[in-house]
């Protein structure tokens, strides 16, 4: 090697490629996966500090999905309380309809009166969401889990809206009217009722139907305000995933600074290496010197 | 549906390889059919292309202008993306994004996104207190 002398610019450039291509393998591991510790190797403390805020955010983030599906349940159950309201406002029409109608008129309302009690308890059994219903029984309940704290979660019992229960919380037992309304829910007909009771019978009805509303709508209020509940918890969790991920990552993920060093490293690199952009043809340099 | 491009005076196009600069005054044109066409402001020189980003821009830029060898370029811009993406973690998903474009052969798309990488060294560049001469 005597005979070949290097220059001092040469010597300096050589010592250069070599400490850049040093910095560059040194750091080339962690950066190829983004992250600065990727093995308890690398740094043990920050890595499962690291692994314990992640695989939290994970937990999380299935509960959210969790928490998202149950937000879905009710809101089915509160789509149907609404449908179940418009039936109940029909069926109160109907009945009151019935009060001036002939007989003909009667005997048509009375069937229309058992086929919107019947939509009424068709609506209510569709209204299921993943297999839970919670309009139709009182023997469901949906529970949404917010975290691994088994004390955090939310329960909503079903209720039943079907006519029968509505009607049988809603009637006076006392009343003459509301063995009526029972028999009318049974299936029978306004032409049934001698005309005599048919007012007042009617009048017990609707005075029924508005109770039943009212019952319908204290469920959808309730149910209406677990989906708040269950929106604010989403929400929470989702900025609390966020806090976590971020918490990790700035432990495990490799820093700008670090990247901003490495292409300036691969810069030097390139330019010591005298990569230029050579490559380009001379029919290419020809044209891109028209836009110097 | 043809492209419509605004030319200010003194403007420049490529068009197919051909550099059009506008002489008078403001101009519209219609591109009528498909035509490699770059404007003269998105065009980066040799010379310019001293950064990781600039470079796979330029090389871009080449592999979109000049058809001809695109196997050089094409070869080039892997290369160069890999070492991007190496030193540059933070950058994957654009890096991703490139590569998938020009896996597709959607050329000029890759050098939208291209720009996505200048700006992304520029912010890279702004941590790095104290850069390393340009040469040594």
């Amino acid at each position: 090697m005597a005979d070949i002398t290097l220059t001092a610019t040469s010597r300096s450039n050589l010592l250069s490629l070599n400490q850049t291509t040093d910095l560059a393998n040194r750091t080339q591991t962690r950066l190829a996966t983004g992250l600065k510790v990727s093995s308890a190797i690398d740094d043990a403390a920050a890595y499962f500090a690291s692994k314990t805020l992640s695989d939290r955010a994970n937990d999380f983030s299935a509960r959210k999905d969790e928490i998202n599906q149950g937000i879905s349940t009710l809101k089915a159950a509160v789509n149907a309380t609404e449908s179940v309201d418009k039936l109940l406002k029909q069926i109160k029409g109907v009945a009151i309809s019935a009060k001036t109608a002939d007989d003909a008129g009667k005997a048509d309302l009375g069937a229309q009166f058992a086929d919107l009690l019947d939509q009424v308890n068709s609506l209510l059994g569709d209204a299921s969401y993943q297999g839970t219903n919670l309009v139709n029984s009182t023997t469901q309940s949906l529970t949404v889990r917010f975290s691994e704290v088994t004390t955090a979660q939310l329960d909503v019992s079903s209720r039943d809206l079907r006519a029968g229960a509505l009607f049988t919380a809603a009637a006076n037992a006392s009343d003459v009217g509301s063995d009526i309304a029972a028999a009318l829910i049974g299936g029978s007909s306004f032409t049934a009722i001698a005309t005599s009771a048919l007012i007042t019978t009617i009048n017990d009805i609707t005075s029924a139907v508005d109770s039943a509303v009212s019952t319908v709508r204290a469920t959808a209020s309730n149910l209406g305000s677990n989906i708040t509940l269950l929106q604010t918890r989403a929400d929470f969790t989702s900025n609390y995933v966020n806090s976590l991920t971020e918490g990790a990552d700035k432990l495990r993920l490799a820093d700008l600074n670090e990247e901003g060093a490495n292409l300036v490293a691969l810069q030097t690199r390139q330019q010591l290496a005298l990569q230029a952009l050579n490559f380009a043809g001379q029919s290419e340099q020809n044209v891109l010197s028209l836009f110097r | 549906m043809p492209l419509k491009i605004t030319l200010a005076p003194e403007e420049k196009i490529i068009v197919n390889g051909v550099v059009i600069a506008n002489a008078g005054g403001p101009a519209t044109l219609s591109v009528l059919n498909r035509a490699q066409i770059l404007r003269g402001k998105d065009i980066l020189a040799a010379e310019d292309a001293q950064t990781p980003a600039t470079r796979i821009y330029y090389v871009l830029q080449c592999l979109y202008l000049f058809p001809d060898r695109a196997a050089d370029y094409q070869a080039a811009a892997k290369g160069f993306l890999a070492d991007y993406a190496a030193a540059a973690p933070s950058a994957a998903a654009t890096i991703a994004e490139i590569t998938e474009q020009l896996a597709t052969r959607q050329i000029y798309p890759a050098l939208k996104t291209a720009k996505k990488l200048l700006a992304h060294e520029k912010e890279i560049f702004a941590h790095v207190p104290d850069p390393a001469p340009a040469h040594l």
